[in-house]
């Protein structure tokens, strides 16, 4: 039990080794690949319990020595943040199968996701800053690769602004860390911080923004966004909006309540500044979504608004505040997932990108245009669809925090998704298909393979699903992590 | 100082090498005994000098001096600084070695590889030398062998670039020859004192500039620093490394006994020199990091960045306290590891396809993935991912320069870090995406380069990063302890 | 127990007259004959050494003209290095001159006047007032004449009536201050401290410029400039001529006057009282600097050697010029160095030009496939010349260094370091070119020169080695007592 967080770290990394000396045929590549996923996944899943317990999970052993080591524990936040990302990864190498049976370089790009569950799982099990540092730079670097799977001009100039920005924050996390380290003598997490409030602080503060920031996307460090979300394979995509960008929300969740006292983020107003830069994220993110034709670079645009209100959340400082993060950070990441996996369906199967293009195809893929819905509508925060939930908590904590224009922000922002996801949908279903979108009445609708399918489909029903199911345990396992935190 | 001890190794390991260098002369052009000479010389002598440990790494200092070399003797001295150096350019130049018995030189081995043994043993002889005056002998011999090396291909360009170096050499040598007389008058004495033992006269700025001019010229510090890409332009690229790993390191380790055992902190930081060095130290980073990210030939691309980091060297030097001196240090392992594996892989390029322009190397790493895999892996540390050796550099620069007040330090620290992503990473990107017809085998094929090459590149590359993965970075805390030595 | 100066006088002139009794024809024994009474005369001088190191000295009055004015000789420190310094390079140059007139004409000629050479610099060193030293000094140079007209071209003879003719006005000048002086002082017996003293205050006037008249007086055999030009001219005679010359017997003879002069005529009181010296130190330091630039524009390869000659002198007499124990100390050193190196360098050249005929510097490319041995004991000594550790030419350029610090002029200091960088000018490309560049040259068959001419380089460049190494146990002790003697 108590190795769980290291095996969950592990396992992939053994499976992506394996398999680059070893497989050769599609079928082992493949096999190992679930294997390895399905594997962390139940690792990660293993630690519910102690998640529900409010137990901390880990051995005292610490690895390397670069020169500080790194220690495989897990807490409550790290459990939530694990699970939810394992899954994902679980999810897209299983949608992958399909996606990429016409792909290149699939050895790779199998290998590469693996080290990259390894590493998004190692951001998160780590008990100390460096253990983040190191595995955020593996992502980076892991991520990256991903990014540029293509190889088209598209996707290397996108993978080049990503890469460039993401080296960047690695810098500005490096100043922070060892500003911190300098200041503290220690960089471990430990619920109410413990670096106090000096000029140095402030500096480290918001390097870490920066830093942290810019992974997750906020403004005004959004522009690789959408460059990249698009150009990568639509189930990297997928994990990069739902997972990835998580994790520079995670950063700075620990920054903020466990490495940084209160006092020390009052000197600088710290939650303000990231409070205003939330709201900017918020409103841009969905201005801009607005304008996109191109699906896949409207769901980034969209991802950027939604991360915007995990920010939101985590800047108000409160403990429903940060429940209704942290649920976002769930329901987003199976939202997302959803509707990245039907924009690569609709790829995959009609090679249209365009939401111009998408008028009538909701007959040509029905369950695809209905999974789709069903995640817009929950992304829309209709009740009782998840991210009701969240946006409900987040508003109910403006109001305890005397910020009741944040109300207005979320329902503003809420239309604004409306009106960039609804159109979609209606279109799909009763638009008329254009002359050269007819196809003939011999072709039978949804002739996608089937791993696509059954993914998606899952994915969408799980936004809908813990709804319907007492008690709501993504929602229990968040109250009881902030309740932990203040 | 213990009086009573007498050591034995340091004078047996120079010894060793220099008869090594004599037999290899001798045998004429077999290229395989000598080879192996040169390996079982270097092996010996990185045997012997590791006996030294139980007595050096408790702290001892050990001397022996002869009577020999007017006028104050000839002397040796171990202590834990000078015989873990002498352990690092041991075990590189046996890497390096090992590399060359298989690189193919297409004329004059026996010279080569006379000239690398004898370089070797001075590189040796100058981090265990117990005096000015001792140092400066073996110093001054490896340059000049050195010389041997750039001129190898015989080509007008290597003629001019070997002048070059001849002539900054002998301009630093005289620097050296004012300082010492000065010394020579002043204090009336060449050895290595703890605190240092030259008192503010007259003419000590003076004898302060002349030791750093030609311990910088060595080092690649600016202004001097004019032959270090001509020589790496024209040299054999196995000659490039052993500059890089072991010779330009012998300039950084003069400065920090400059600074330490010969003038003395006290003296460096109230005359304000310290901010020179370190204004020196920052030009030098900067001025190399640009003028590398301009290169368009790789191997001169890799010399400016050899100066650049050599600045860092420089840099934890200047800053005088524990934590930045601990970072320069260990940046002799990592700059050597990093920079090694560079540097023969670039060997193994352009021996095996002729390339030497970055623009040429397109797609390469599909007909070389080990070379461009190891290549991979040292521009990876050089940017400072973690866990690798140059991270922890940076980690402690950065807490030096934070001790010592500057944390605008650390950004200049990470803007040459990104300088060192934008000069390295195109390489990378090149070798691996660059080419038009893509044969996309992510399979591991064997480079088929002779083995001694391929062993010698990992080996280097293996040095980057398997210190940090155990539970103890060895290499680490020795250089905690060397520090420690130095200052307390 | 020891042989007055006596017999090592007349020792050479036996010698000498046998020679010249012996037939044209009678080739070995004429050889055996020259060196034999080389190594004689050298046994006679050498018993001398330890005698003077223990402090003693002997005086010893041939002929007593009148009252103050004698023939005289005497046996201590500076007298005996230079006799011992010149007489055991006279075992070498008259060896290697064996094998290089081998194939010339009037051999019986050369080799009589060489060894009577020999006779006349033993007078110099003994001499034990300035009458006997003008005696001798004006012995030498006749004796010398023929060895300059050796060839007897026209050429020959245009060198050697330039040669007669500077001789003269140089034995002038030393008579008029001979004349001058004795009317002003009882005896000029040479002391350490001086014996001029007295007259200070009477004829300060005239011992100023007295002063010059005999420094310059010496100083044009010791190539001082503006008065050099017969040397690079006298280079059409013979190389063992040239090595002779240039290393010991004439220019040694110039600068040995003009120690005796300055130190044991004036002494440094009295110079210091007269501030003549800041004045010679002028001159030096234009000698140094204008002869080494002159050397670098020379195209022919003794040439060079000669005004290298001549800017190595410089050093002597900047040395002398400082009036402080460690300049001394550095100048006399590079007495007995200077001597040794440049002996090796000619003796190279000569060589060279028995076995290729090669006089000009650009028909040397690749020599260093025919001789190999020969370019690598040219290699050594103008290392040495430079300054490069551990050969000799260090340890008198560091005693200079610190002698100009110690008197408060470190100018003069970077002068010397200047013109060490012109030598590396001048020699390293000949180097860089004879091993390095293209040429018409091919290994040799056998030996790369006679034994006769190859065996005396190649132990003359290990003695280089060892009054470097182990200068403290050699040269330095007779050194420091010459410098303690004067400097009381």
């Amino acid at each position: 039990m108590e190795y769980l967080p290291l095996f969950s770290v592990t396992i992939p990394l053994l499976a992506a080794g394996i398999m680059l000396l070893c497989c050769r045929s599609e079928l082992a590549i493949k096999l190992l690949a679930l294997l390895g996923s399905a594997l962390s996944f139940a690792a990660s899943a293993g630690m519910l319990p102690a998640l529900a317990a409010g137990q901390i999970l880990g051995t005292r052993q610490g690895y390397l020595s670069f020169p500080l080591h790194i220690y495989f524990q897990a807490d409550g936040v790290s459990i939530f943040f694990a699970v939810i990302f394992s899954f994902c990864f679980f999810l897209a190498i299983i949608y992958s199968f399909s996606y990429m049976s016409h792909g290149h370089a699939k050895l790779r790009y199998y290998a590469l996701l693996l080290v990259a569950q390894s590493a998004i799982l190692g951001v998160v099990m780590t008990s100390s800053l460096v253990g983040l540092f190191l595995f955020f730079e593996l992502l980076a670097v892991v991520s990256y690769l991903l990014v540029i799977h293509e190889e088209d001009a598209v996707a290397m100039s996108a993978g080049a602004k990503y890469l460039f920005m993401t080296i960047v924050a690695g810098f500005a996390i490096f100043f922070g860390l060892v500003v911190t380290y300098f200041l503290a003598g220690r960089l471990d997490y430990q619920v109410g911080g413990y670096v106090a409030a000096s000029p140095l602080a402030g500096a480290a503060l918001f390097a870490f923004l920066i830093g942290c920031g810019l992974k997750a996307g906020m403004f005004p460090l959004h522009i690789w966004l959408a460059d990249a979300h698009p150009a990568a394979p639509a189930p990297v995509s997928a994990l990069l909006s739902g997972c990835m960008i998580k994790t520079g929300a995670y950063g700075l969740i620990r920054v903020m309540h466990y490495v940084y006292t209160p006092q020390a983020m009052q000197a600088v107003s710290y939650d303000q500044v990231l409070l205003w830069l939330a709201v900017a994220t918020i409103f841009l993110g969905s201005a801009l979504a607005l304008q996109q034709d191109h699906l896949k670079r409207r769901l980034a645009y969209s991802s950027v608004a939604q991360i915007g209100y995990v920010l939101l959340g985590i800047a108000l400082m409160s403990e429903q505040a940060l429940q209704g993060a942290l649920f976002h950070v769930f329901s987003h990441a199976l939202m997302k997932g959803t509707l990245f996996f039907c924009a690569g369906a609709i790829v995959t199967q009609t090679r249209k990108q365009y939401v111009s293009q998408l008028q009538g195809i909701g007959r040509q893929l029905p369950v695809i245009m209905y999974s789709f819905a069903l995640a817009a509508v929950t992304i829309v925060g209709i009740p009782p669809f998840n991210a009701f939930f969240s946006k409900w908590h987040l508003a109910a904590a403006s109001l305890a925090a005397g910020q009741g224009s944040l109300v207005a922000v979320l329902v503003i922002s809420s239309l604004l998704n409306a009106l960039y996801y609804f159109p979609i949908v209606v279109n799909a279903f009763f638009g008329n298909e254009a002359e050269e979108n007819k196809f003939g009445t011999d072709r039978l609708p949804d002739e996608i393979p089937r791993s696509m399918l059954w993914s998606t489909a899952l994915l969408a029903l799980l936004c809908v699903l813990f709804a319907f199911v007492q008690p709501h345990w993504p929602m229990e396992l968040a109250r009881r992590i902030a309740a932990g935190i203040f | 100082m213990e009086a009573g001890v007498f050591i034995w190794q340091p004078q047996a390991a120079v010894g060793l090498l220099l008869v090594a260098t004599l037999l290899v002369w001798l045998r004429g052009e077999k290229a395989r005994g000598s080879s192996c000479l040169t390996l079982f010389a270097l092996a010996g002598a990185f045997t012997i000098l590791a006996t030294l440990f139980p007595w050096v790494g408790a702290g001892e200092i050990l001397r022996q001096t002869y009577p020999i070399l007017p006028p104050f003797g000839f002397s040796f001295q171990a202590d834990l600084l000078s015989v873990s150096l002498a352990l690092l350019f041991l075990f590189s130049g046996f890497v390096i070695a090992l590399y060359i018995a298989a690189y193919p030189l297409k004329h004059d081995e026996r010279r080569f590889k006379t000239a690398f043994l004898f370089i070797m043993a001075c590189a040796s002889g100058v981090v265990l030398a117990g005096d000015l005056l001792s140092l400066f002998l073996f110093f001054e011999a490896m340059s000049l062998a050195f010389f041997l090396l750039i001129i190898h291909n015989r080509t007008r360009e290597a003629v001019a670039a070997t002048y070059k170096f001849i002539y900054l050499t002998v301009g630093g040598s005289m620097c050296y020859f004012i300082a010492l007389a000065i010394v020579f008058v002043q204090a009336n004495s060449f050895a290595w004192t703890a605190g240092g033992f030259m008192s503010a006269a007259s003419l000590s700025a003076l004898a302060f500039w002349g030791f750093v001019a030609a311990f910088g010229m060595k080092a690649g510090m600016v202004p001097l620093h004019f032959w270090l890409a001509a020589a790496y332009g024209q040299a054999p690229p196995p000659a490039a490394a052993l500059s890089s790993v072991i010779m330009m390191k012998t300039g950084a380790y003069g400065m920090a006994r400059i600074f330490h055992h010969v003038f003395g902190l006290e003296m460096l930081s109230r005359q304000g020199w310290d901010i020179l060095i370190l204004i020196l130290a920052l030009f030098t980073i900067l001025y190399g990091s640009f003028c590398a990210f301009a290169e368009r030939d790789l191997l001169r691309r890799l010399a400016y960045s050899s100066m650049a980091q050599l600045g860092y060297i420089l840099f934890g030097l200047a800053l005088l306290n524990y934590a930045a001196l601990v970072g320069g240090f260990f940046h002799f392992l990592a700059h050597g590891m990093m920079k090694g594996t560079m540097l023969l892989c670039a060997g193994a390029i352009v021996s095996k396809t002729g390339k030497r322009k970055i623009a040429d190397l397109a797609g390469i790493a599909w007909q070389m993935p080990l070379t461009m895999a190891c290549f991979s892996l040292a521009a990876l540390t050089a940017v400072g991912l973690p866990p690798m050796n140059v991270f922890v550099v940076k980690w402690y620069l950065s807490l030096g320069a934070l001790s010592a007040g500057q944390p605008l330090l650390i950004l200049f620290l990470l803007a040459s870090s990104l300088l060192n992503a934008a000069y390295y990473l195109p390489i990378v990107f090149r070798a691996y995406f660059g080419a038009e017809n893509r044969d996309l085998h992510a399979s591991l094929v064997w480079d088929r380069l002779p083995w001694p090459m391929t062993v010698g590149m990992l080996l280097f590359a293996a040095g980057c990063i398997v210190f940090s993965l155990g539970p103890v970075n060895l290499p680490l805390e020795l250089t905690k302890r060397i520090a420690t030595g130095f200052l307390y | 127990m020891y042989v007055s100066p006596f017999w090592a006088i007349m020792a050479p002139v036996c010698g000498g007259l046998l020679i010249a009794m012996l037939k044209e024809s009678r080739v070995r024994e004429r050889n055996m004959l020259a060196v034999l009474t080389s190594i004689v005369t050298f046994l006679l001088v050498a018993p001398g050494l330890p005698f003077v190191l223990r402090g003693e000295t002997i005086s010893w009055t041939a002929v007593n003209i009148t009252r103050g004015l004698s023939i005289a000789f005497t046996v201590e420190p500076l007298g005996l290095l230079f006799a011992f310094l010149s007489s055991m390079l006279w075992v070498f140059a008259a060896l290697y001159a064996t094998g290089y007139m081998s194939h010339e004409y009037h051999q019986r000629r050369f080799f009589t006047f060489y060894i009577l050479a020999l006779s006349a610099t033993m007078g110099v060193a003994f001499s034990a007032n300035l009458f006997t030293l003008y005696l001798f000094y004006e012995y030498l140079a006749l004796i010398t004449y023929p060895l300059v007209i050796h060839s007897q071209s026209a050429e020959a003879y245009a060198a050697g009536t330039k040669y007669i003719i500077y001789c003269l006005v140089s034995g002038a000048l030393v008579f008029l201050s001979l004349f001058i002086l004795g009317g002003v002082v009882d005896s000029l017996t040479f002391t350490p401290t001086g014996v001029l003293g007295v007259a200070l205050e009477s004829h300060g006037l005239s011992l100023f410029i007295i002063f010059f008249a005999a420094v310059f007086g010496f100083g044009v055999k010791a190539a001082m400039m503006p008065l050099h030009s017969w040397l690079p001219a006298a280079m059409v005679a013979p190389t063992p001529v040239s090595a002779l010359l240039h290393a010991v017997a004439i220019v040694k003879t110039g600068i040995f006057g003009i120690l005796r002069v300055m130190f044991y005529l004036y002494g440094v009181d009295t110079m210091r009282e007269l501030r003549v010296a800041d004045i010679l130190a002028v001159f030096a330091v234009f000698t140094i600097i204008v002869a080494s630039v002159l050397a670098i524009k020379q195209t022919k390869l003794k040439s060079r050697l000669a005004y290298s000659t001549i800017g190595q002198l410089g050093y002597i007499t900047l040395g002398a010029a400082m009036l402080s124990p460690y300049a001394l100390t550095g100048g006399v050193a590079h007495l007995i160095n200077h001597a040794v190196l440049k002996i090796v360098l000619f003796f190279c050249a000569g060589a060279i030009i028995t076995q290729t005929g090669a006089k000009y510097l650009d028909q040397l490319n690749g020599i260093g496939k025919r001789m190999p041995y020969t370019m690598f004991c040219f290699a050594l000594a103008s290392s040495g010349l430079i300054g490069v550790l551990p050969l000799a030419g260090y340890i008198s350029k560091l005693y200079l260094l610190g002698g100009s610090i110690e008197s408060g002029k470190p100018i003069l200091g970077f002068v010397l370091l200047i013109s060490a960088v012109l030598n590396s000018v001048y020699y390293l490309p000949i180097i860089i070119r004879a091993y390095f560049s293209e040429g018409p040259y091919e290994a040799p068959l056998g030996l790369e020169s006679p034994p006769s001419m190859l065996f005396p380089t190649a132990v003359l460049t290990v003695i280089c080695v060892v009054f470097g190494l182990f200068a403290e146990q050699t040269t330095l002790p007779l050194v420091t007592r010459v410098v303690s003697s004067v400097f009381q």
